[in-house]
């Protein structure tokens, strides 16, 4: 009944409506960029779903108020030469007081100067790594931290699971690098022991000799701080040698892919998440995302949802109060706005940056399922 | 402690033997037509995907869709043969090495869109079974592929050993023009050996796909790489080469990542690699008599001389080359430097700085591989060790530009001496194998390298460019930083040019086209090879350092393998040893692609058809190869 209504209403808002009010007022655009295509592009794919889903929500309510609202969608192919490239694509276009982008921290911090030095605020759903919104006032995220992160994966792994001599294997890249310092950190600041931490190149499929080495050390439990490719893999690996510790993950393993591809070896595994489709509170989002997609939303689709709303009520606040609708005032919105809650949590900005509480989740008869 | 020693050499003979299957079906294609190829890893995915497609979509049994997918990819590989080489049978060598990786760029793409990027979980048909050795383990996947990659092996070396077609295999691959007066008919036999690439590939894929239990669109790419490395091993054009290859390679990672790391491990494998080839370039099983100091024989098979350029009738055809003066750099980079007085886009200024960047990239790989012969698949090394050093300099010593960018250029000219040494003993795509390893090393150097390289983090807020002594001079917005690329692209393109009009360009052509006549006409070779490394290093270097500085962000993705390829098309597309052709390729190449942006999806697939296009009719590149 739902999506009968809200089609039938789309259909006839613009047409009816809408149209004679939206021709007059000037649209509002907001730049979206992030990987469309080659690796991990499913990623980038939930990403611009989301936005879209929100702006078509916000299409049938006839724009902010009043004004239509433009998309501009980028493709990064998720290398910072691309994405500084698409940046200056983005910040080239006349009207744009927001760009949201891009997933990886590399990539996002790439866009970065390019946006700061024209005055556009930029939020990233994803971008983990401390240093991101060090670079300026105009950069944002939605995610927590890798150092905030890092205590959540301690906490899976210790407090959780019980583990306490502790095995991590991480992933060479932006985010594994940190992540499995920072984990190990907390992991040993809480007491526990890490007998082995090692970086795995992204792409790898093999990890027996890892693996064999896990065995003569005999650990308590393992961190995968792994993209859910190579988790699903390792975790196979894994159980395949006859190793039954548990298991513990960080945000990239709240995937379905993760269980779809990790199959039986997937089951026991506990993670730690800011959102969690399954969650009745968010039926809201995940029944519209559904309906249009044909699948449940992950996470990287429910904090751009949310870095949309954020970017959304930031630009509402200003037309507003009147003022000129510029990058530079949505950018102050942003930063002393109220406190927005989302699908993902609450976001209060303190210099770029929020603070959210995690969910523990576990797999269950090959479904996630609250811990 | 010796118990997990042995575990894992278990673990490396697993792994091992899946480089086997791999390495076979390129040995074969290399045997039989002493040709690289790059499709090879295409036709390994896709026939992984097959059998998946075949089990999950038309819920066939897998030993049913395991049988259809090998017979489909076997009618795909005698297709790649009607495609990728019947048409260039009289073009210069080079032309159906780049045409099969024309291919396998189109292939990768549009498994993309046709099983979406993301991998997919391969369904075992049976329960997997463990069996424990003490510490060490096999499981029944194992012992799968150990039964099927064994058979296919032993079935190929009886099939070219004892049969009629495979003596005509054999005796094709020793001497073409002979064997095909003697009466066999070779078209055939090469036709017979993509089929076999096919059967192989399509077979490894299908059994790594069980051993990993997951298929993936980008699987071809890493696991031909392994592949070829595991040829190159073993002695390229023998098939129990390929088969020690192979498990040799799989002991040595996995005892690397055993001892040294698990993040270590193939830039260990790698770098054994280039060094065994100094000591050892016919491979391990290789047969020594076919010096690669050239001569009739190059490295195997019947090349008539080591120049890439010749074609199998072993003369040049003639062609028309176009090509600019010395100073027409200049003047083209004078013109250029009125575009920021045009338009202040930051948008169009940025992707003609690109343009200008990739340009100097492309003529100097256009020099290495054209004017020296040295088919370079590992640009992307230099490259990247010129952009680090202004990073390293700029970043973190805060060093100004007519340090740190001098610097780029002299290392990186340095760096590309040094990896040109075991590349000396070489020749023809033995040479090029022996790049694709340097390019493999320098990427993994720079992922793994945290306390210079920062890693995958890679460097961000790179300072404008500054000169000290011009008072501090600071090149902060990208219409400033345009003029300094503009003006060191000019130069640096037409120092090069000059360098190839004179006697020097003259001995380096005349290094290609017959390196052993070159040699008893008493020229220094190896001092002339190194220098063309230099050279070309020093371009390549300076570019990486402007790339940096305009970029003010790095990280090791962008000197990766595809890098090097798109650096290597280029620069045929140019016409190789023709430095017009190259810079011209390499900036419209930059520039072009940026309109279909939108087409994001569809764009590698049209460059990839525009490649093979140009292939087939100009085989000597838009502009003609000198």
């Amino acid at each position: 009944m739902r999506l009968i209504r809200s089609s039938f209403l789309a259909a006839l808002l613009p047409a009816f409506l809408a149209a004679p009010v939206q021709a007059a007022e000037e649209p509002v655009t907001i730049g979206f960029f992030s990987h469309l295509s080659g690796n991990f592009a499913e990623y980038g794919a939930s990403f611009k779903n989301a936005v879209e889903l929100y702006l078509d929500q916000v299409k049938q309510q006839g724009g902010i108020e009043g004004r239509p609202v433009k998309l501009l969608v980028e493709d990064d192919r998720n290398s910072p030469q691309e994405a500084a490239t698409v940046a200056r694509k983005i910040a080239g276009t006349p009207g744009v007081v927001l760009a949201i982008g891009s997933w990886s921290t590399t990539s996002s911090m790439a866009a970065s100067p390019i946006f700061s030095e024209a005055k556009i605020p930029q939020i990233s759903p994803t971008s983990s790594h401390p240093d991101f919104t060090k670079q300026s006032d105009y950069v944002f995220r939605q995610n927590n931290t890798d150092d905030i992160l890092a205590q959540y994966n301690a906490d899976t792994i210790q407090q959780k699971l019980k583990a306490n001599k502790v095995v991590i294997p991480y992933s060479q890249d932006d985010w594994g690098v940190y992540t499995g310092k920072a984990t190990a950190e907390a992991i040993k600041k809480a007491g526990g022991e890490v007998l082995l931490l090692e970086s795995v190149q992204p792409g790898s499929r093999d990890f027996r000799p890892f693996i064999s080495k896990v065995k003569a050390l005999q650990p308590e439990g393992v961190f995968l701080a792994l993209p859910y490719q190579e988790a699903s893999i390792f975790i196979q690996q894994l159980r395949q040698a006859g190793i039954d510790i548990p298991v513990g993950g960080g945000i990239p393993l709240t995937s379905p892919k993760f269980i779809e591809l990790a199959g039986k070896a997937a089951e026991g595994v506990v993670l730690h998440t800011i959102f969690f489709a399954q969650d009745p509170s968010k039926k809201a989002f995940t029944d519209a995302y559904k309906a249009k997609y044909g699948k449940l939303p992950d996470q990287f689709a429910a904090l751009a949802y949310d870095a949309t709303g954020v970017g959304v009520e930031a630009i509402r606040r200003v037309i507003k109060s009147g003022k000129p609708l510029t990058g530079e005032a949505v950018r102050d919105e942003l930063a002393n706005g109220p406190a927005y809650e989302g699908v993902t949590g609450v976001t209060k900005y303190d210099h770029g940056n929020v603070k959210k509480d995690p969910i523990f989740i576990t797999v269950k008869n090959g479904q996630f399922a609250l811990f | 402690m010796i118990e997990l020693f042995f575990s894992q050499v278990l673990n490396g003979l697993a792994i091992g033997q899946v480089y086997a299957l791999i390495a076979l079906g390129f040995s074969l294609v290399f045997g039989v037509s002493n040709l690289i190829n790059f499709a090879q890893g295409a036709l390994f995915m896709l026939g992984a995907f097959f059998a998946f497609s075949g089990v999950t979509w038309l819920g066939l049994p897998l030993p049913v869709a395991a049988v259809g997918s090998i017979a489909l990819v076997t009618v795909l590989g005698i297709v790649l043969e009607g495609v990728a080489l019947r048409p260039l049978e009289n073009g210069p060598y080079i032309a159906p090495v780049l045409s099969t990786l024309a291919i396998s760029i189109i292939v990768d793409q549009l498994a993309e869109i046709i099983w979406s990027p993301e991998g997919q979980a391969f369904p075992l048909p049976f329960e997997e079974v463990t069996f424990f050795i003490g510490g060490a383990y096999i499981t029944s996947t194992d012992i799968l592929i150990f039964v099927f990659g064994g058979l296919a092996a032993l079935a190929l070396t009886w099939f070219l050993q004892y049969s009629w077609l495979g003596r005509g295999v054999r005796a094709t691959a020793q001497d073409r023009d002979a064997a095909a007066q003697l009466g066999v008919r070779t078209d055939n036999v090469r036709r017979l050996a993509f089929a076999l690439a096919g059967t192989l590939g399509a077979l490894s894929g299908i059994l790594v796909a069980l051993y990993f239990k997951s298929v993936f669109p980008q699987m071809g790419m890493p696991f031909a790489l392994k592949g070829f490395a595991a040829a190159l091993l073993g002695g390229l054009t023998s098939i129990p080469g390929a088969v020690v290859g192979g498990l040799s390679l799989g002991i040595v990672e996995t005892l690397a990542s055993a001892y040294v790391g698990e993040g270590y491990r193939d830039l260990v494998a790698f770098s054994l690699l280039l060094v065994f080839l100094l000591f050892r370039p016919q491979g391990l099983l290789g047969d020594s008599r076919l010096s690669a100091l050239g001569g009739s024989g190059a490295a195997s098979g019947s090349m008539p001389s080591t120049s890439l350029l010749a074609s199998a009738s072993s003369q040049r055809a003639a062609h028309r080359i176009i090509e600019m003066p010395a100073w027409g750099f200049l003047a083209a980079g004078l013109v250029l430097a009125a575009l920021p007085l045009i338009t202040q886009s930051s948008y169009v200024l940025q992707a003609v700085v690109y343009g200008m960047i990739f340009a100097m990239l492309s003529a100097s790989v256009s020099l290495i591989s054209g004017s020296l012969g040295v088919l370079s698949v590992g640009h992307a090394a230099f490259y990247g060790v010129g952009a680090y050093t202004v990073a390293v300099m700029g970043h973190t010593y805060g060093l100004p530009t007519e340090v740190a960018l001098p610097a780029a250029v002299i290392l990186t000219a340095l760096v590309a001496v040094v990896a040109s040494l075991p590349l000396y003993k070489l020749s023809g795509h033995t040479a090029a194998l022996g790049t694709l390893a340097i390019g493999q090393i320098g990427f993994l150097v720079f992922m793994t390298w945290l306390s210079v390289t920062r890693g995958p983090m890679g460097f961000l807020n790179i300072p404008a460019p500054q000169f000290d002594l011009l008072g501090g001079l600071r090149l902060s917005a990208i219409s400033h930083k345009f003029w300094l690329v503009a003006l060191v692209a000019a130069v640096g393109l037409f120092l090069v040019q000059r360098l190839l009009d004179s006697e020097i360009g003259r001995a380096w052509r005349g290094i290609r086209e017959d390196r052993l006549a070159a040699h008893a006409a008493g020229l220094p070779v190896r001092r002339y090879m190194l220098m063309a490394f230099a050279v070309s290093g020093a371009l390549a270097g300076a570019a990486g350092g402007l790339f940096a500085y305009v970029q003010s962000v790095i990280s090791p993705d962008s000197f990766n393998v595809h890098a090097s390829l798109l650096l290597l098309t280029m620069a045929v597309l140019g016409g190789l040893g023709n430095l017009t052709g190259a810079a011209a390729a390499g900036f419209l190449l930059t520039i072009v692609p940026e309109l279909f942006r939108p087409f994001a999806e569809w764009r590698m697939i049209v460059y990839g058809v525009f490649l093979l296009m140009v292939l087939r009719m100009r085989p000597h590149g838009m502009l003609g190869a000198r």
